[in-house]
């Protein structure tokens, strides 16, 4: 049962966790002993795991846009990886037409969302510093 | 908040309490988020135990923010019940007047 719980937990922040595992274990054993514990349960302990999340703050050196021009960096960068791969696959000269245009799809989408991002984070930055 | 203003009470109890006095039952993670929430508001402080259900109690802070809650609440229940009377009076027979409105 304890085992159960744990693995729960696993949806709530980790600061969230360290401080209220124990309690919250606790009362969901609770629950179990009085038979109050239903599957409704379970799908509130995520429910709430996940609504931590959202609430968590975020240290105040990130702003909103700094955030988001992070996501978007994040994103180029997969997107670099993958046209990478992608090239790096179809490097053999077996390429069918399909596999180019997808190919110089991933390119280019690399491209403009690198572009995008790296644009998104000076503007973050700029913004960040203005604001101090 | 309410719950708390009687006695200190673990997450069992308040949950419990909860259920027979507002109708409401709180899942397991709905309470302890709460409890979280209150707690880094500074309204609720748990406190020390040996085991691992720990009791909490309102702060000074959760005690006047139930206080002004309980206030705000009380003037809307006046408010309404004054109006319903109102109501009340000015339409003799509700069995007509008020059919198909909704309550």
């Amino acid at each position: 049962v304890r085992r159960r719980g744990e693995r729960v937990l696993r949806w709530y922040p980790r600061a969230w966790r360290e401080r209220y595992r124990d309690e919250l274990l606790a009362l969901v054993e609770d629950y179990r002993e009085s038979g109050r514990f239903r599957f409704r349960d379970r799908l509130d302990l995520v429910r709430a795991g996940l609504q931590l999340h959202r609430r968590t703050k975020v240290p105040s050196r990130f702003s909103q846009r700094g955030r988001v021009a992070a996501r978007l960096v994040g994103c180029a960068a997969a997107l670099v990886v993958f046209g990478a791969v992608t090239v790096d696959a179809t490097a053999a000269p077996v390429a069918s037409s399909t596999t180019h245009s997808i190919v110089i799809a991933g390119e280019r989408g690399a491209v403009v969302a690198g572009a995008g991002g790296a644009a998104a984070y000076v503007i973050a930055r700029r913004s960040n510093n203005s604001n101090k | 908040l309410t719950s708390l203003a009687e006695g200190p009470k673990h997450g069992h109890r308040l949950s419990q309490d909860i259920e027979e006095f507002a109708g409401v039952r709180l899942g397991p993670g709905t309470l302890y988020g709460a409890l979280s929430r209150l707690e880094q508001r500074g309204l609720i402080e748990p406190l020390d135990s040996d085991n691992r259900r720990r009791p909490y109690r309102l702060t000074a802070a959760g005690l006047a923010v139930l206080e002004v809650s309980l206030s705000e609440l009380r003037t809307i229940v006046e408010e309404g019940s004054t109006r319903l009377r109102l109501g009340r009076a000015l339409t003799p027979d509700p069995e007509i007047d008020l059919r198909g409105s909704v309550p």
